[in-house]
């Protein structure tokens, strides 16, 4: 009897095209849309070689230091600037204007100047070229006044490889991208709120006639409860599978290594998820209409919150208001993925998932209380 | 007129899920201005980037010179010496560099033996090479100075070092434009108009075509005394006023919030910016009236609106530059009406002189959008035809078959 | 069976049910009539203990009802005022489905929901989806999903709002049926016809209280109004009419549209004085005939209202 109460509530769940709408497509059509829309935010950060103008005149003909050292940068292999020589200043002016380049060097009484249009980063990392000729010129030229003799041996001085290291401190690099699906796999987590919706108001004789044929049969109302929750529950984690499964291996979303431990983080998500929109469903008689936009409301603004609009706002939200951070449910579940992704410990990611679980049972608490009645005052 | 009441009447029902749109937008809106604080200004100004120096070594002249020579030329970030902090900062951006000062480093450079500095950043990324190589040319002149007179103490080489360093080369911005361009801040709204008024368009105009649509009340309001162009009317008169209206709020919202950064900014590119959204909210109900006849239910309406919302803002660089997109997708991009509002967008608010040569890219822009708008109409009454003609019309709701 | 006592029921100043007494017997068809809002559901509702009451006592098969009387609760029936199926399941999987709360052994509830489908006449509908059913094939499998576990006793909540005529028939074909099978059945309606027709005993209900309980020939003996007789005759003299109106068995007559209405009282038969008196007359008449009272003639004598409005 049980299992067959099961197995109908899943067909029921399964035809259900609202839910279906969703929890299934809807997802996977954010999730195809980040993928085209963040492909390149990784790569945008990335110094690529910056095209960089030279007037040449008399002066930069005789410098031959300053030309070998824009030789070296500029080497195709190894260096960052592309470098390109105009004959007139005109023409290199042009070039800037156009945007071909993205900087303008001349020389002036032996010192070399920049023009640019923008303050940009680009911009800087010039100057800072700039700047560090002028000071290791400046140095060579006072340490020979100041008597060192030997010009070749101050240059060997200067050859010194890199004074820095790069570590990393985490086990997998940090990605502008990957926050975006954490936060989507959180909005389809609290998405479970529909089906939670779904299983009370089938249940409750004040929400719905169903509820009324319920009510009346010999069942008692826990295991009624708890196969309905479950076959929800399985057809949710089914739809979550269904995301990751097309997550990681189409989208090629890396999630770190630990894949069993992001399923059980969905898992958390979606209790959290049923659980919640059980208890905005059983608190109040409020139309269906109204429950849905409670529910899709709620979760929109977790998930915004969750990083999924804007990633990184939900860091900032965690710096400011640290206590809204812990108690947003889409928050924890993309802080869950974030810490399987990019910590080695696992001490934050069992705390996220303990606020998860609490937050389950509150929300489940205040519902049973709510599902203990059978009796109305109407119907 | 009845008609047009009606909607009308629906509309004030629905009230409530426009305004929660509306307001999400403005907050989000607000959110975003708030990451465009700086002004533009004439003289060259250095990006400063983010960096987080962790000394566990002890405080010396030499390693405090360091932070004055970095602090010059990036912006500090204080994190405790925890991996987790250090970790969070890093994937959020907080930090882009964070330079890890082992024990003894000092020494061992004052003794001419190695150890390395430990940097920790996104590699690769040009605000990171930045940093680092601030960091090399400083302990490089350290090691010169200190070698070419060792008799030197660490304050005094720290002192000439910074004073190296202190050179810079000039840089000159060059404005090739006359006026002010439009602020960035602004610039991004128009952007971000796009997602709002193709997210409150839809909603508005599905909310009462799928009403009417509905197929008792579409029966019912065939057999009423009531042409065909009367209903028409009524739902375009209704078109036009919510179309108008949220054009209005939506470009009155960006106006007021970005008017700081107007200031000194030619009328007529703002007046171009708003010809551009007004033409662009007329696509967007043309593309309303197509959709409406695969809208049947609530769900499918806001997960159409929004979904379509969303991909049309992200190529048309909404909320991320176009830059970023994969080259395939930009050149798929220029079939959608957005792109060219985009692109009108981008040619308004670099527009230096405003004359007949310079405006021909908008112009052409405009007619695009315009022609967008047109083609969509024509498609949405072909599709129109089609569908009220035959029974298809009242769907299929129930077999009335007895036994 | 079925045994309330003064019970009461409020909707805040709304008094919903006025000490309301009910004795509904082992293997009757048993009625509750009276005007939508007379109450006839919260009734229902509060025997079954869906909804929480002020004051009376409720017993069901001689044990008192409450929601964890799961006795009880396996015994009964109930077919809800409103469509209550799963929109997602078809026609057989919906009776299994409300089957199988009631009925754990899946080969026994297999031939159930077999002879319910077939009962209620949906054989050629089993796959089908509730919204691809009309109004009444709805109605039908709203009742198979009531009656798949062959309850004793069977609560019908208005089981023929909005169904067309066939159904109509079939439903209460059925539920005839049921009853001959040996289920209690209680049966609300506003369709007098029906609780004629169908009911052993019939309560008429208003303003939430029982007006009177009996047969409907103990219903009908309750008032004076007795048969009703109507002559078609052309030209009646307003002085013939007053004749007729003397005529000691005569509670009433009218002359309206070419035809003459009577009232009778209620033992009389005063059809062949009455015909008489016209011949008499020179008074051509054509059909004659003559009804017996009708429940809404109950209900009208009693409340002075109409029973439909």
């Amino acid at each position: 009897m049980l299992a067959n109460l099961y197995w109908k509530r899943i067909l029921v769940a399964v035809r259900n095209k609202d839910t279906l709408i969703w929890t299934w497509i809807f997802p996977l059509m954010m999730a195809t849309l980040f993928y085209f829309a963040f492909s390149g935010l990784n790569d945008a950060e990335l110094l690529k070689t910056i095209p960089v103008g030279m007037v040449v005149s008399d002066e930069y003909e005789k410098d031959a230091a300053f030309q070998t050292t824009l030789a070296t940068v500029s080497d195709p292999e190894e260096g960052f600037l592309a470098l390109t020589e105009y004959g007139t200043e005109e023409a290199a002016k042009e070039a800037l204007k156009e945007g071909k380049i993205e900087g303008l060097i001349y020389l002036e009484q032996g010192t070399p100047k920049l023009s640019v249009t923008k303050n940009e980063l680009n911009q800087t990392i010039l100057k800072g070229f700039l700047d560090q000729y002028i000071q290791t010129k400046h140095t060579i030229v006072s340490l020979l006044e100041k008597g060192v003799s030997d010009a070749s041996q101050i240059l060997s001085l200067f050859e010194t490889a890199s004074w820095t290291e790069a570590i990393s401190l985490s086990k997998n690099p940090p990605s502008n991208t990957v926050n975006y699906f954490f936060a989507l796999l959180a909005m389809v987590c609290m998405y479970g709120g529909f089906q939670g919706m779904a299983s009370v108001s089938y249940l409750q004789a004040n929400l719905s006639s169903m509820g009324i044929r319920r009510t009346l049969s010999p069942v008692k109302r826990f295991p009624m409860v708890f196969f309905d929750l479950l076959a929800t529950l399985t057809v949710h984690m089914a739809c979550l599978l269904f995301l990751l499964a097309y997550l990681v291996f189409i989208l090629g979303v890396d999630f770190g290594s630990n894949l069993f431990s992001v399923i059980v983080t969905c898992l958390f998500g979606s209790f959290l998820g049923l659980s919640f929109g059980a208890f905005v469903t059983a608190i109040s008689r409020a139309k269906e209409g109204v429950k849905v936009a409670v529910i899709i409301t709620v979760s929109l603004i977790c998930s915004f919150g969750a990083g999924m609009m804007v990633s990184g706002i939900n860091y900032k939200i965690a710096q400011i208001l640290p206590g809204l951070s812990w108690l947003n449910p889409a928050a924890r579940i993309s802080d869950a993925l974030y810490c399987l992704y990019y910590y080695d410990g696992y001490s934050q990611y069992f705390l996220n998932l303990g606020i998860l679980a609490a937050m389950t049972l509150v929300f489940s608490v205040i519902t049973a209380f709510f599902l203990r009645r059978q009796r109305y005052e109407s119907l | 007129m009845k008609v047009f009441k009606a909607s009308l009447l629906i509309l004030r029902r629905r009230a409530a899920q426009v305004t929660v749109y509306f307001v999400m937008f403005t907050t989000m809106f607000v959110i975003i201005a708030s990451f465009y604080s700086e002004q533009m200004t004439t003289d060259f100004s250095a990006v400063r980037p983010p960096f987080t120096v962790i000394n566990r070594d002890q405080d010396t002249p030499l390693t405090e010179g360091l932070l004055a020579f970095l602090r010059e030329r990036g912006a500090e970030q204080v994190f405790p010496d925890e991996k987790k902090e250090l970790q969070d900062a890093t994937f959020y951006h907080a930090t882009e560099y964070i330079l890890i000062i082992p024990e003894g480093f000092d020494e061992a450079i004052w003794n001419g033996s190695s150890l390395p500095l430990e940097a920790v950043s996104v590699p690769g990324t040009g605000k990171s090479y930045y940093l680092d190589s601030l960091v090399n040319q400083y302990w490089n002149f350290v090691n010169v100075y200190h070698k070419a007179a060792p008799s030197l103490d660490k304050a005094t080489v720290s002192e000439m070092v910074l004073d190296a360093l202190a050179m810079e080369s000039s840089v000159e911005i060059v404005r090739f434009s006359g006026s002010q361009p439009v602020s960035e801040l602004y610039e991004s709204y128009s952007r971000v108009q796009s997602y709002i008024l193709m997210v409150l368009t839809l909603l508005c105009v599905s909310s009462i075509t799928m009403s009417f649509r509905r197929p008792d009340l579409h029966m019912r309001n065939l057999c009423a005394p009531l042409t065909t162009r009367q209903k028409n009317l009524g739902l375009f008169l209704y078109c036009a006023l919510t179309g108008f209206s949220i054009w209005v709020s939506t470009s009155a919202v960006g106006f007021f919030v970005s008017l700081p950064s107007l200031e000194g900014t030619d009328g007529r590119l703002i007046a171009l910016l708003f010809l551009n959204s007004f033409l662009y909210t007329l696509t967007a109900l043309s593309i309303a009236m197509l959709l409406n006849y695969f809208i049947s239910n609530p769900n499918t309406q806001n997960a159409i609106a929004n979904f379509l919302g969303l991909a049309l803002s992200f190529l048309g660089g909404a909320f991320v530059p176009l830059e970023f997109l994969s080259e395939g997708l930009r050149a798929a991009s220029q079939f959608t009406p957005v792109y060219w509002y985009s692109q009108a967008v981008s040619d308004i608010c670099r527009l230096a002189v405003v004359n007949q040569e310079t405006m021909a890219p908008v112009w052409r822009s405009f007619a695009m959008e315009l022609a967008f708008a047109i083609a969509i109409l024509c498609l949405a009454l072909a599709v129109g035809k089609s569908k009220n003609k035959a029974e298809k019309s009242f769907g299929s709701t129930r077999t009335e078959i007895e036994m | 069976m079925i045994h309330v006592k003064n019970l009461v029921k409020r909707y805040g100043k709304l008094i919903a049910l006025d000490h309301f007494n009910l004795d509904v017997n082992n293997g009757e068809i048993f009625g509750l009539l009276g005007p939508n809002g007379s109450g006839k559901t919260t009734a229902i509702n509060c025997i079954l203990s869906l909804l929480t009451y002020d004051k009376g006592e409720i017993t069901l098969f001689g044990k008192p009802m409450s929601p964890t009387n799961y006795e009880s609760k396996r015994k009964i029936g109930v077919v809800p005022q409103n469509v209550a199926v799963f929109n997602e399941l078809t026609v057989l999987e919906n009776i299994d489905y409300f089957c199988s709360l009631y009925v754990p052994d899946k080969s026994k509830r297999k031939t159930l929901v077999e002879e319910a489908v077939a009962f209620v006449g949906l054989s050629d509908y089993r796959k089908f989806l509730p919204k691809k059913l009309s109004g009444g094939l709805l109605r039908r499998l709203n009742i198979a999903c009531g009656i798949a576990h062959k309850p004793d006793l069977i609560f019908l909540d208005e089981p023929t709002v909005a169904v067309d005529p066939q159904s109509r028939n079939n439903i209460l074909e059925g539920i005839k049926a049921l009853n001959a099978s040996g289920a209690t059945v209680v049966y609300t309606s506003h369709y007098m016809e029906e609780v004629e027709q169908l009911c052993s005993r019939i309560m008429i209900m208003d303003k939430g209280r029982a007006i009177a309980t009996g047969t409907k020939e103990e219903l009908t003996a309750l008032i004076h109004t007795g048969e009703k007789l109507t002559v078609e005759a052309a030209a009646l003299p307003i002085s013939l009419l007053e004749q007729i109106r003397n005529l000691p068995d005569v509670l009433r007559a009218d002359y309206i549209d070419g035809h003459l209405k009577a009232d009778c009282k209620g033992n009389g038969h005063p059809v062949i004085d009455v015909l008489d008196l016209l011949r008499q007359s020179g008074v051509r008449f054509g059909q004659v005939y003559s009804e017996p009272p009708t429940l809404n003639d109950v209900f009208l004598e009693i409340t002075g209202k109409q029973l439909r409005d």
